[in-house]
């Protein structure tokens, strides 16, 4: 090389050995000086994917403007661009239908052969010919851009991890903090998705007493989150893909086209396979890059470990939050529950009724039958409240035969109509006594009702008036029900 | 200076940014004091860098205005990436555009608009008299239906074989050596069958019509008859720089090349099955949700959405603006092409607006880039492309699904 020659070098040297943000960066940078320095009219970037066995065109810098373009050159069969990838010759040439040189990106690193792309330089309306002082010069300058490109992805890359590892601590911190594992769970899925840019991301979990795999949460790359509690697979299944995946199998080979977008990590804990965690990108239809795969493969065993003790927790919370007869959550937890209500409907305005609810003659029922049957009529009523409520609705035992029946969005009106269902539901139940000369006993009940804010602000007050209004039923023949605010005057 | 990003496709090849750049001068005499960047990057760099912008929304370059493909407006908006031009301008009108164009402006069974049409391209088959004429083969017969068609690739391949000159008989219209939705399009079309259902529900292009179309294109190329390859690692040849006797195109030849033009004649692309089937192509153009300066940047692609001037940027272009009422004026300049372009218009179908269209497209594309490497490899099998189709389907039905 010329000492001009040497002098460019120099300067492109010193041009490109220093922190570039991104590759596209550094290329855009390099591919001007370039194409100034070997008269180029359009110098082209071929990336290597070495998974897809592709030579990729990304970028072209075409009289000093510049494109993001695609055109491909295949390197698993044999040809002139695989050889020159592989260093088997230095360069190509080519005349026709201009003069066209082609430069490897690649250098012998000390951990091997670093095979990074090519580079392709046109001249298609001057037509002069690339000379071999020409050609020298652009081996050198690829030579040190192969070297520059691949430090600065190494770079790239470092900083993607430590990102990701800081990301991961912050998460399991989130995780382990949290008290309720629904949205402890969807805090994590969120940020698996934003941080890892994931499409989606879906948690299912083993339910060892069911028998199944159930679907939990799926968070989407807007943050939308789906609550999948509706899938559930048996356990037995062996043709479903995840019960597969549960299992340690290899995915089927329908599934070998998704590997690189679809990953499955099963989650472990102490040799017990607790659930499953997918995520994919099949939306964008983007390759999950192989680092954060196994960066996420790692993290599988925090997440795994956490879910296992926040249902170690629900299940505690369950047995000392719900009565153990009806099945019916305390009165603590009512109480608990009720504070966040008010202060929820304080600031939406919505309408929160609360019903008291009383089996009618239940102290005869004891006296009569014993406390066992007694004991029957109340697991029947608290298996009957459970099943015919609302989703959003909140029952607890309030004490002794006395159920009371948190409401949420339902004015007067609307809790009367519930309550009336509900009574009507009860009034079918028929507790067997074979002792007994009717062979059974019926139920009744007597229910009184009151709503925010008509009746009142806070919960002693709605639950005084829904009182009210019950004892009020109660004098008044039983098997009924009242709304606080229909209660003839004077209402006291 | 204020500065506004513009993210075209490369409409004109290497020469996008000149030809756009003059096209700017009505909006720069309206706002001297406004410089617009422009970026060219084809339909997927764009697909993936929206993505990015959606994941990190920190990270890297943003667009004000966009050219997207008009059937990616309802995946595009759906994901929130696109601004609701009817809030900048709530007495916008569609009607000013082509009526074919309208409902892809929008996503279905939504008020807003998302995309306004700015060209668009109508496909037919371009063919060389002279190459015709000197092998004594009658086109008008011949490329009458697509089996025709294949009568005269066979035939000019046999004839060619070993010999310099013109050396494939058609060129795939596709530059990237692939094979998309668009170029299949009017093969699977003209034998009844489609893509999906007309609500969008579900796949149907595993069935036999839909099967058969896409296999009637592919047969091009693993016959050898349709260039995947340019020569020395370039783009693949095509009839416009005289290295092949037939393509598909939707747009008008370039004026510059006036002798190559002059040996051209066009005809409807011929059928497959029983009915005649083309592809109406449109291209729209949209705001970048969140983009910040959106006034500006609604002033720029009103601009460059005003009649006059689409037809303007798409005669350079070769295509055909898509303002209601102008949209033919580019044949005043080619008349002997008229009559394919009339006759096409009446089969012409667009690619639906589909939610998930975006993503769709990207499965297609990879399950015929994979076909197509076995072509390469010479490993190619008819099988392949029924199971590769059946696979395609099962991925985009799930697709569906996610967005219903």
């Amino acid at each position: 090389m010329s000492g001009d020659g040497q002098g460019f070098l120099y300067r492109f040297h010193k041009e490109l050995h220093r922190p570039f943000a991104t590759p596209e960066e550094l290329l855009s940078r390099a591919l001007a000086l370039i194409a100034r320095r070997s008269r180029a009219e359009r110098v082209s970037v071929f990336l290597h994917d070495a998974e897809r066995q592709r030579l990729m065109l990304r970028y072209c810098l075409h009289k000093d403007l510049w494109f993001e373009l695609e055109e491909q050159l295949k390197t698993g069969e044999p040809s002139p661009f695989t050889s020159l990838l592989k260093g088997e010759v230095k360069a190509l040439s080519f005349d026709s239908p201009h003069p066209i040189l082609y430069a490897p990106l690649r250098f012998d690193s000390v951990e091997g052969p670093a095979e990074l792309g090519l580079l392709r330089l046109e001249r298609p309306s001057s037509r002069k010919l690339f000379s071999p002082p020409d050609r020298a010069a652009v081996l050198e300058l690829a030579l040190e851009l192969a070297q520059n490109l691949h430090q600065t992805r190494l770079s790239l890359s470092r900083q993607r991890q430590l990102k990701r590892l800081e990301t991961l601590t912050e998460l399991t911190a989130i995780f382990a903090s949290s008290l309720r594992v629904e949205s402890g769970l969807k805090l994590i899925l969120q940020g698996v998705a934003r941080h890892f840019q994931f499409d989606r991301v879906r948690l299912y979990l083993v339910n060892p007493q069911a028998g199944t795999l159930r679907g939990e949460l799926s968070v989407d790359l807007r943050g939308t989150v789906v609550n999948l509690k509706s899938e559930e697979i048996p356990l037995s299944s062996d043709e479903h893909r995840f019960i597969r995946v549960l299992r340690g199998e290899a995915p089927d080979a329908h599934m070998r086209p998704y590997e690189d977008r679809v990953l499955y990590l099963p989650l472990t804990v102490q040799a017990q396979k607790i659930g499953l965690l997918i995520v994919d990108n099949l939306l964008s239809q983007q390759a999950i890059a192989r680092e954060d795969a196994s960066l996420l493969g790692s993290f599988a065993g925090q997440i795994a470990l956490a879910v296992d003790n926040a249902r170690l927790f629900e299940q505690v919370q369950a047995l000392s939050l719900h009565d153990s007869l009806t099945g019916l959550p305390l009165r603590r937890y009512f109480d608990q529950r009720f504070q966040e209500e008010l202060y929820r409907v304080e600031r939406s305005g919505e309408p929160l009724s609360v019903a008291m609810l009383d089996v009618d003659y239940f102290k005869g029922v004891n006296d009569t039958y014993g406390h066992q049957i007694g004991d029957l009529v109340l697991k029947a009523v608290g298996r009957l409240i459970l099943k015919n409520l609302r989703k959003i609705d909140f029952p607890a035992r309030f004490g002794g035969d006395e159920i009371v029946l948190l409401l949420p969005q339902a004015r007067s009106e609307d809790a009367v109509n519930i309550m009336s269902r509900l009574t009507a539901e009860l009034k079918d139940l028929r507790i067997p006594v074979p002792f007994s000369k009717a062979k059974e006993v019926g139920v009744t009940v007597s229910v009184g009702v009151s709503t925010h804010p008509e009746d009142g602000r806070t919960a002693e007050a709605l639950i005084q008036r829904a009182d009210e209004a019950l004892y009020w039923v109660k004098s008044h023949g039983r098997d009924g029900l009242m709304a606080f605010r229909q209660l003839p005057a004077p209402r006291a | 200076m204020r500065e506004l990003h513009f993210w075209v496709l490369p409409n004109n090849g290497f020469d996008t940014f000149p030809t756009l750049k003059e096209h700017l001068a009505l909006f720069y005499r309206g706002h001297p004091d406004v410089r617009v960047t422009i970026s060219v990057g084809t339909a997927a760099a764009l697909w993936t860098n929206l993505f990015r912008i959606l994941k990190d929304p920190s990270s890297g370059a943003r667009p004000h205005v966009l050219q997207i493909p008009s059937h990616w407006t309802a995946s595009l908006a759906q994901l929130g990436l696109l601004q609701d031009l009817r809030e900048l301008d709530p007495g916008l009108d569609l009607a000013r555009w082509v009526p074919a164009a309208r409902d892809h402006c929008r996503v279905a069974g939504s008020d807003q608009i998302c995309s306004l049409p700015w060209w668009f391209e109508l496909r037919v088959l371009y063919y060389r008299q002279d190459i015709f004429r000197r092998l004594g083969l009658d086109p008008r017969r011949l490329l009458a239906g697509w089996e025709g068609m294949r009568e005269v690739c066979r035939v000019l391949a046999e004839k060619w074989r070993g010999s310099p000159g013109p050396v494939y008989p058609i060129a795939n219209p596709n530059p990237r050596r692939g094979v998309s939705m668009a170029d299949v399009a009017p093969c699977l079309w003209s034998r009844g069958g489609d893509f999906f259902a007309r609500d969008g529900s579900r796949v149907l292009f595993q069935r036999s019509h839909a099967l058969g179309g896409v296999s009637d294109y592919f047969d091009l190329i693993a016959s050898g008859w349709m260039p995947l390859t340019g020569p020395n690692g370039l783009a693949p040849r095509n009839l416009f720089d005289g290295s092949c006797a037939m393509q598909i195109s939707g747009r008008l030849p370039r004026r510059g090349k006036k002798k190559l033009v002059a040996t051209l004649e066009a005809v409807p692309v011929p059928p497959t099955g029983g009915a005649a089937a083309t592809l109406l192509g449109m291209q729209s153009l949209a705001l970048l949700r969140d983009c910040g300066e959106p006034e500006w940047a609604y002033g720029l692609l009103r601009d460059l959405a005003d009649p006059a001037a689409e037809e303007a940027y798409a005669g350079d272009i070769g295509a055909f603006p898509a303002a209601d009422g102008v949209a033919w004026r580019p044949l005043a300049a080619a008349p002997h092409f008229r009559e394919a372009f009339e006759r096409s218009l009446g089969a012409a179908r667009m690619l639906p607006n589909l939610r998930a269209m975006g993503t769709l497209e990207q499965v297609f594309e990879r399950s015929m880039e994979r076909l197509v490497g076995d072509v390469v490899q010479r490993a190619y099998e008819p099988e392949r492309l029924h199971q590769e189709i059946i696979r395609a389907s099962a991925e985009m039905d799930y697709i569906l699904g996610l967005n219903s």
